[in-house]
């Protein structure tokens, strides 16, 4: 049991994603694995990267905490990676309010230190972020170990206590996970904290016991992010940055609009009220379930340019119109589901992921998985 | 003011893979257009010149009207592009029809063009994917066949309607198709082969889906005073409707029915004074299979829900109580996309005058067109008898 009495952790979250890939498969497909002490490690998915599963690891942590009560929101992650404004806003966090620590494996641990120090000197309630997910070249060795993870922690004046060089044994963790950089050692911190002592999940084991094992084929087309020779997609479908950025409230966190004259919510934001004509609006938070009311399974070959590089690496996708239990119903992909599974009726999710990239871009926003 | 307006002439170009220019397509159409008009016609006797096009691919895009006529020997006709993607031509046909009727213009063309197999497979999956919603149905990775296959899904899950049912519609325009000598697809296909080839989007096989298509067609509009100067057997508008609908399908009340085709048929049909049991002959909208079954029921040939049946019950056939498409639809003739509406005026003029040859119904004397802009966010109806 930690000791409880000063600046600590109040609140935590994390997110492993829904694959992963154990040792000997790894070994049989790549005829090596440089990861001595790994027996198996997560793997993002093909629209997953350190932003969203920062933001997934945030939304669990949040599901049990006022996001009122964050003053700083602290992203960490070893890649060069400044994600920071964007994770705050996929979170309904003032972007104002985020700060950035990347480049380097011990960005968490900085991050976790400088939130600590500042709850014991100025009261400051800070929402750490360490994620990781590898950027290297998948037929190098360097490959081998890495895994990907994310680890949310609410630092408070008051919380379960941690002091750099706390250093856990790697062993709790790594051998499950993999090397996953800026989240390493917060995430086995993490799992050292008694369900009791914070508010939020750090039941690690219970999701590691819920993960799906690919081949190591599947993981290398998850793994590859840039379009194989001769499916280079010049043309995609254009919606300008400024249009697309302009609807963040929705295509992040959506966030719908209520007619201040008839309340009617409508979701995606329109120009005027659909029932009485008015263009007065309140936001109104969804709460980004619903339910599928069509969907079709876009078949090998058959995607629009822009999601070419997806569908080479990972084959058909469902795509479907959601009905939100709010009524509005919205058009948006499905992800982490076999397509043939989905059917008219099925109860879903929304998540966040990488939708595609542009003008070297990433366009994040959600999709759909099963609830 | 206004007046009765006819076609007086019509023109299609072949439709197919061609390797050739726009100019060229629409060129040909016109000619045969011109040569259509029983006394003749003098170009410089046309006061104004529609033209649909969607745009597609990457030639000709801002002015394309202007070339489209000056080598289709109408140069310094008033001209325009008219653009509601893939109901360009219906909707050029429309304004072509208002012009006339109202009297400020006494011939009028209303003609299409789209070349689609100029570029290469990259740049089509852009352009096939432009007319519906792009902010949101887009980017959840949905194609063109993708959201009329979630139709689909919707109206299997409501109506019962079958995979077969919709590759029956396939099969008998294949047919048709193969009677016309224009057609794309000039081949009969099975419903076992229909079933069993690669699948686009769940429910679609490559059968469901038109293909690309290069061509043009084109129509010569005049005013009923002036007819009898060039034809003793013209073909008369008895109605023009047209509608919009939301963009996205996901915005739309239902996804089994398209208003703007509902709306734009009542209008029509209310305008001619005729019911959907007095057409004879009808070129519906046929995109996809399942876009014939749900025009069926939105233009009245059959009760919601039931438009599955009429292909397999053979009452769409060419020689069926209300043939459906019998040049091939977009399905088998092809659907070059700001030619189509234009094409589909072409077909019921030359079955309306008996001039259809081996695809001619029996004697018909009233004819639909029905033209759908995208997954129905436009549409255009017209009706015409003899």
């Amino acid at each position: 049991m930690a000791s409880q009495s000063g600046a600590g952790i109040a609140a935590a979250g994390f997110y492993l994603p829904r694959c992963a890939i154990r040792e000997d498969e790894y070994r049989r497909g790549a005829g090596r694995f440089a990861a001595e002490g790994v027996t198996e490690k997560g793997v993002a998915g093909f629209d997953e990267d350190e932003v969203t599963m920062a933001v997934a690891a945030g939304d669990r942590l949040l599901a049990d905490v006022n996001r009122a009560i964050v003053d700083v929101l602290a992203f960490a992650t070893s890649n060069t990676v400044a994600g920071g404004a964007l994770v705050a806003e996929a979170l309904g966090v003032d972007p104002a309010r985020a700060r950035d620590v990347w480049g380097s494996t011990d960005a968490g641990e900085t991050a976790l230190a400088g939130a600590i120090d500042t709850a014991a000197r100025e009261g400051t309630q800070t929402l750490v972020l360490a994620a990781d997910a590898p950027r290297t070249d998948p037929s190098t060795p360097e490959e081998d170990p890495l895994g990907a993870a994310a680890v949310a922690l609410l630092v408070t004046p008051k919380g379960v206590s941690w002091s750099r060089g706390t250093r856990p044994s790697q062993s709790v963790i790594r051998h499950k996970v993999g090397d996953v950089g800026a989240a390493s050692v917060l995430l086995s911190f993490l799992t050292t904290i008694e369900p009791a002592e914070v508010t939020g999940d750090v039941d690690v084991a219970g999701a590691l016991k819920a993960r799906e094992y690919v081949t190591y084929e599947r993981y290398l087309a998850i793994r590859r992010h840039r379009p194989p020779p001769g499916t280079e997609f010049s043309q995609g479908a254009y919606v300008s940055l400024p249009a697309y950025l302009g609807e963040k409230k929705a295509r992040y966190r959506l966030v719908g609009e209520r007619c201040t004259e008839c309340g009617r919510v409508h979701f995606p934001p329109r120009e005027a009220c659909l029932a009485c004509g008015a263009q007065s609006w309140v936001d109104v938070p969804l709460n980004r379930t619903g339910t599928v009311y069509a969907y079709t399974i876009i078949g090998k070959g058959a995607a629009p340019s822009e999601f070419l590089e997806q569908q080479v690496a990972v084959g058909e996708y469902a795509t479907a119109i959601v009905e939100l239990s709010e009524g509005p119903r919205v058009a948006a992909m499905m992800t982490d589901v076999d397509p043939k599974q989905v059917r008219i009726g099925m109860p879903v999710r929304a998540v966040f992921r990488r939708i595609y990239a542009q003008e070297g871009v990433t366009r994040y926003g959600f999709k759909f998985t099963p609830a | 003011m206004a007046r009765d307006v006819a076609v007086i002439g019509a023109g299609m170009s072949p439709f197919g893979d061609l390797k050739r220019t726009a100019k060229s397509l629409f060129a040909e159409a016109f000619s045969e257009a011109l040569d259509s008009v029983d006394k003749g016609l003098d170009p410089r006797d046309i006061r104004e010149a529609y033209i649909g096009n969607m745009g597609f691919g990457g030639g000709q895009i801002g002015n394309l009207a202007a070339l489209m006529t000056e080598h289709a020997r109408m140069l310094h006709v008033p001209t325009r592009k008219v653009e509601n993607a893939c109901a360009s031509s219906g909707y050029a046909f429309r304004d072509a029809y208002l012009a006339v009727k109202s009297g400020a213009a006494d011939v009028a063309v209303a003609g299409g063009v789209e070349v689609m197999n100029d570029v290469p497979d990259v740049r089509k999956r852009f352009w096939l994917g432009v007319s519906g919603d792009t902010e949101w149905e887009r980017l959840a990775g949905l194609t063109f066949p993708g959201v009329y296959a979630m139709m689909a899904v919707r109206h299997m899950h409501e109506y019962g309607t079958t995979r077969e049912q919709m590759a029956a519609v396939a099969v008998k325009n294949h047919a048709n198709g193969a009677r016309n000598p224009k057609a794309q697809f000039r081949k009969e296909v099975t419903m076992e082969k229909a079933l069993a080839s690669a699948m686009v989007a769940f429910p679609f096989t490559l059968y469901d889906c038109c293909g690309t298509t290069d061509g043009a067609a084109c129509a010569i509009l005049a005013a009923k005073d002036i007819v009898p100067r060039y034809t003793d057997a013209p073909v008369w508008v008895l109605g023009s409707g047209a509608a919009s609908d939301h963009l996205a399908v996901h915005d739309r009340e239902s996804m089994t029915r398209l208003d703007a085709t509902i709306a734009a048929a009542k209008a029509a049909y209310g305008q001619a004074d005729i019911t959907a049991s007095d057409v004879d002959v009808a070129e519906v909208h046929d995109c996809f299979t399942i876009a014939e079954i749900l025009a069926a029921e939105d233009l009245g040939f059959a009760e919601k829900g039931k438009g599955g049946t009429l292909a397999p019950e053979g009452v769409t056939a060419k020689d069926g109580r209300l043939p459906v498409n019998p040049s091939g639809g977009l399905k088998a003739k092809g659907h070059p996309l700001g030619a189509t509406g234009a094409a589909q005026v072409y077909e019921i003029f030359l079955q309306l005058r008996g001039e259809a040859g081996d695809r001619q119904v029996a004697t018909p004397e009233v004819g639909l067109a029905h033209n759908v802009g995208g997954s129905g966010a436009t549409c255009a109806v017209h009706v015409f008898g003899r």
